[in-house]
C-alpha cells in the first residue's frame, strides 16, 4: 500500500476502489452543489443589477465628458495640448482617448488641498488642471483653494461638479 | 469588430492545436485546449516583447500568425513521441502488470458515457460570467480600474509609440504603469488586427479567459474527481459572487486565476511524473513556462510562481536526485519569461514605490500590532464569519458569504481535512501553495505603503484571494477524490516507465 508522504502512486488500483467514490468527496460535492444553489441566485440579481444600471443609463464618468469645458478651454487657452486631470478615478480612460488628458494619481485618502501640491506645482508651471474628484463639495473646494494660491481662472461645467483650472500665465 | 473576433479566434484556435499537440484523451480536451491558449497567448506576447525590444515594433496580422504556426509546429515536435518509445509502451501494456495510464485510458469512457446532464449544471453560471465580462452595456464601457481599463490604457502606449514603446510607458504619470505587459500586449496585437483601438479586443479577451477559466477548471477537476464532480465544482467556482463581481469589473485577478489554476495542475501532474519516472520533457518544461508566465501578467504573479515553487520543495527535496531532471525542465521552461520580465522591469517599468520602500517599511511597520490585526482580520473575514451579536443573520453577514457564499471556506476546509487524511506529498503542493498564498497576503498588508491599509485590504484582498481559489479547489477535490491517480495529459498516448529503477 501507499506510504505515508510518499508521492509514489499505487502500482496497481483495484478497480473497484477506483470506481467507489470517498464518502468524504461525496460530501464535498455535496457541499458544492448547496454553494451553487446558494450563489446561484446572487449572481443572477448581480447580472440584473448590472443590467439595470446599464439601462438606466451612463454613470456620470460616463456621460459626453465637460464638453463646456473644453469648449471654454478653447476660447481660453487655444493651444493647450493638454490637460492635467486630478481625479480619483483615474480609470476613466475614455477621457484619456478624448481629450488626450495627461492623468495625474491623487490617493483616495486625499481629503485636504495640501495634498494636491502637484496640482499646485502643475498650475504654477502654466499647465491647465481639471479638478475632478468624485465628491462634490471636496472637488469644489479643492478647486477654488488651488485658484485661489495661484490665481487661475476656474471654469465651470454647468452639469458637472468637474472645476477647470486656467493659469494665470499659461506655459508653453 | 470581425478583425477582432478574428483575432480572438486565431489564438483560440492555436490553442486547440496545441492542445491536440499535447493530448490525445477527450478528458484532457478542454484542458489542454485552455493550456495550449494561455501558451500561445502568453508565447505571442513574449515574442512581440522581444520584437519591439529590438526595434520591429509591434507584429502585424501575419507576422502573429506566423509565430503562432510557428509555436504549434514546435509543440507538435516536441510532443511527438521519439523512436521506440510506442514500441516499448505497447510491450508494457501487453505484460501482465498493467500500468496506472492503463488504468486512466480505461476510465475515459467511463467518464465518457457518464450523465449528460451534469454538463447543463455549469451553463447558468457560466453564461452569467460570459455575459458579465462581455457585456457591451453602458456601464463602464472601459472597464473597472485594475482590470481592462488599465489594461487598455497600457496598451495604448504600447500601439502608439512609434519607437520606443518603454518610453511612452514610463512617461505614464499614474496607475500601475509597472504592470507586466501580457495582457496590455495581447490587446495591442488585437488592435494590430482591427486598425483602431476598439474596445472589443479587450471585452473578447476578457470573454476568452472566462471560457478559459471554466475550461481548465471542467478539466482539471475531471481528471481528478470524475466529470460530474468536476461540473459542479466548476459551476460552483464560476456562480461564486466574487468570480461574477471580477468578470465584471473584466480585472486582470481573473487571468491570473487561470494561469495559476493551469500551472498549478501542471506542477502537480510533472511532479507525480517525475516520481513515476516519466521522462518526458515537453509537460515539464510546459509548467516552467506557464510558472514563468504568471509574473509576466500580473506583478502579483512573482509572488504565486514563489508560492507554488516553494510549495513543491517538500515533495522534491526528499527525492532530488529523481527530480532533478524535473527541476531543469521547470528552469528551462520559465527562463525565456522570467528574463524578460526581468527586463521589462528594469528597462521599461517605472520603480516599483513598495520595493522602494521595502526597507523602511518592514523596520516601521513589521512591528506595529495594528497592522497585523488588520490583515489577519481581513483574510480571516473572508472566510469565516466574524459579524457576532447579530445570531444567525450575523452568521450570514460578511464577506464571507457575501462574496464567496462560502465557498472559499469550503475549499479551506476541505482540503486541509483531505490532505491531512491522505498526506501525499504531490497532493500537499495545493494546501502549501494555498496556506503560503495567505500568509504572502498577510505580510503584503502590513508591508503596504497605502495610506490607508484597512481601505487596502477591503478593496483589494479578495482579488487576490481569487488568484488562489481555483487551484484551492483543485486540492480539495484531489484530495478527496478516488483511490485512483490523477489522470496525466498524456497519459493515454504515453503511459508511465514502470520499468524504471524506481517504479515499485
Amino acid at each position: 500500500m501507499r506510504a505515508p508522504m510518499s508521492d509514489t502512486p499505487p502500482a496497481t488500483p483495484s478497480p473497484t476502489r477506483t470506481k467507489t467514490p470517498r464518502a468524504g468527496g461525496s460530501a464535498l460535492i455535496f457541499a458544492l452543489c448547496a454553494v451553487l444553489l446558494l450563489n446561484l441566485p446572487r449572481a443572477r440579481a448581480q447580472w440584473r443589477e448590472h443590467s439595470a444600471n446599464s439601462e438606466r443609463g451612463r454613470p456620470f464618468w460616463m456621460q459626453p465628458v465637460y464638453p463646456a469645458l473644453v469648449e471654454q478651454l478653447d476660447a481660453a487657452l487655444p493651444n493647450a495640448s493638454k490637460v492635467i486631470l486630478f481625479s480619483d478615478r483615474v480609470a476613466r480612460d475614455h477621457q484619456h482617448r478624448v481629450f488626450g488628458l495627461q492623468f495625474h494619481a491623487v490617493p483616495r485618502s486625499v481629503h485636504d488641498v495640501t495634498k494636491l501640491a502637484a496640482a499646485l506645482a502643475a498650475l504654477r508651471a502654466g499647465a491647465p488642471v481639471l479638478v475632478d474628484l468624485s465628491d462634490e463639495e471636496r472637488s469644489v473646494r479643492a478647486a477654488l483653494q488651488l485658484a485661489e494660491a495661484t490665481g487661475a481662472r476656474v471654469l465651470h461645467e454647468p452639469s458637472h461638479h468637474a472645476r477647470l483650472l486656467v493659469p494665470a500665465e499659461p506655459g508653453a | 469588430m470581425i478583425s477582432g473576433d478574428a483575432y480572438v479566434l486565431c489564438v483560440s484556435l492555436a490553442g486547440w492545436l496545441c492542445g491536440r499537440a499535447l493530448s490525445r484523451g477527450r478528458l484532457g480536451a478542454l484542458e489542454s485546449w485552455a493550456l495550449g491558449t494561455a501558451a500561445s497567448l502568453g508565447l505571442l506576447t513574449l515574442a512581440a516583447f522581444v520584437l519591439a525590444l529590438v526595434g520591429w515594433g509591434l507584429p502585424g496580422p501575419l507576422l502573429q500568425l506566423a509565430l503562432l504556426a510557428g509555436g504549434i509546429q514546435l509543440a507538435r515536435v516536441l510532443a511527438r513521441p521519439r523512436a521506440g518509445q510506442e514500441r516499448t509502451s505497447s510491450r508494457r501494456t501487453s505484460s501482465g502488470r498493467e500500468s496506472t495510464a492503463r488504468e486512466s485510458t480505461e476510465r475515459e469512457p467511463t467518464e465518457a458515457t457518464s450523465p449528460r446532464w451534469p454538463w447543463l449544471v455549469v451553463l447558468p453560471s457560466l453564461a452569467l460570467a460570459v455575459l458579465m465580462a462581455g457585456d457591451w452595456g453602458q456601464r463602464e464601457p472601459a472597464g473597472n480600474w485594475d482590470g481592462m481599463a488599465n489594461w487598455t490604457t497600457q496598451a495604448r502606449h504600447l500601439a502608439r509609440s512609434a519607437g520606443d514603446p518603454g518610453e511612452g510607458l514610463r512617461a505614464r504619470v499614474v496607475g500601475h504603469a509597472d504592470y507586466p505587459l501580457m495582457l496590455p500586449l495581447a490587446i495591442a496585437l488585437g488592435w494590430q488586427w482591427t486598425g483602431d483601438e476598439t474596445q472589443h479586443v479587450p471585452r473578447l479577451l476578457a470573454v476568452l479567459f472566462v471560457l478559459l477559466l471554466a475550461a481548465a477548471s471542467l478539466g482539471s477537476f475531471a481528471r481528478v474527481a470524475g466529470s460530474r464532480s468536476a461540473c459542479f465544482a466548476s459551476a460552483a467556482l464560476l456562480a461564486a459572487p466574487a468570480l461574477q463581481l471580477a468578470a465584471r469589473g473584466q480585472i486582470a485577478d481573473l487571468p491570473l486565476a487561470v494561469l495559476t489554476l493551469l500551472a498549478g495542475t501542471r506542477l502537480v501532474a510533472s511532479l507525480q511524473a517525475s516520481a513515476r519516472g516519466d521522462a518526458d520533457p515537453l509537460p515539464a518544461t510546459l509548467t516552467g513556462f506557464l510558472i514563468g508566465l504568471l509574473p509576466w501578467m500580473k506583478n502579483e504573479g512573482m509572488l504565486l510562481a514563489l508560492c507554488l515553487a516553494l510549495a513543491a520543495l517538500p515533495a522534491v527535496i526528499g527525492r532530488l536526485k529523481s527530480h532533478a531532471p524535473l527541476l531543469g525542465r521547470l528552469l528551462l521552461g520559465a527562463l525565456l519569461p522570467l528574463a524578460l520580465v526581468r527586463h521589462f522591469k528594469h528597462a521599461w517599468a517605472p520603480p516599483d514605490r513598495m520595493l522602494e520602500q521595502l526597507k523602511p517599511a518592514m523596520r516601521n511597520f513589521v512591528p506595529d500590532p495594528e497592522r497585523w490585526r488588520i490583515a489577519l482580520d481581513g483574510v480571516a473575514r473572508e472566510f469565516v464569519p466574524l459579524e457576532f451579536g447579530y445570531g444567525l443573520q450575523g452568521l450570514l453577514q460578511g464577506p464571507w458569504i457575501e462574496r464567496w457564499g462560502g465557498l472559499g471556506a469550503l475549499c479551506l476546509v476541505a482540503l486541509l481535512l483531505g490532505v491531512l487524511r491522505r498526506p501525499r506529498a504531490a497532493q500537499g503542493v495545493p494546501l502549501l501553495a494555498t496556506f503560503g498564498w495567505l500568509a504572502a497576503l498577510c505580510l503584503v498588508y502590513v508591508l503596504t505603503i497605502a495610506d490607508d491599509p484597512q481601505w487596502h485590504v477591503d478593496t483589494s484582498l479578495w482579488r487576490l484571494l481569487l488568484q488562489m481559489l481555483p487551484f484551492t479547489l483543485f486540492g480539495a477535490l484531489a484530495a478527496w477524490s478516488r483511490e485512483a491517480p490523477p489522470v496525466m495529459l498524456r497519459d493515454s498516448i504515453r503511459p508511465p516507465d514502470n520499468t524504471s529503477p524506481e517504479a515499485p
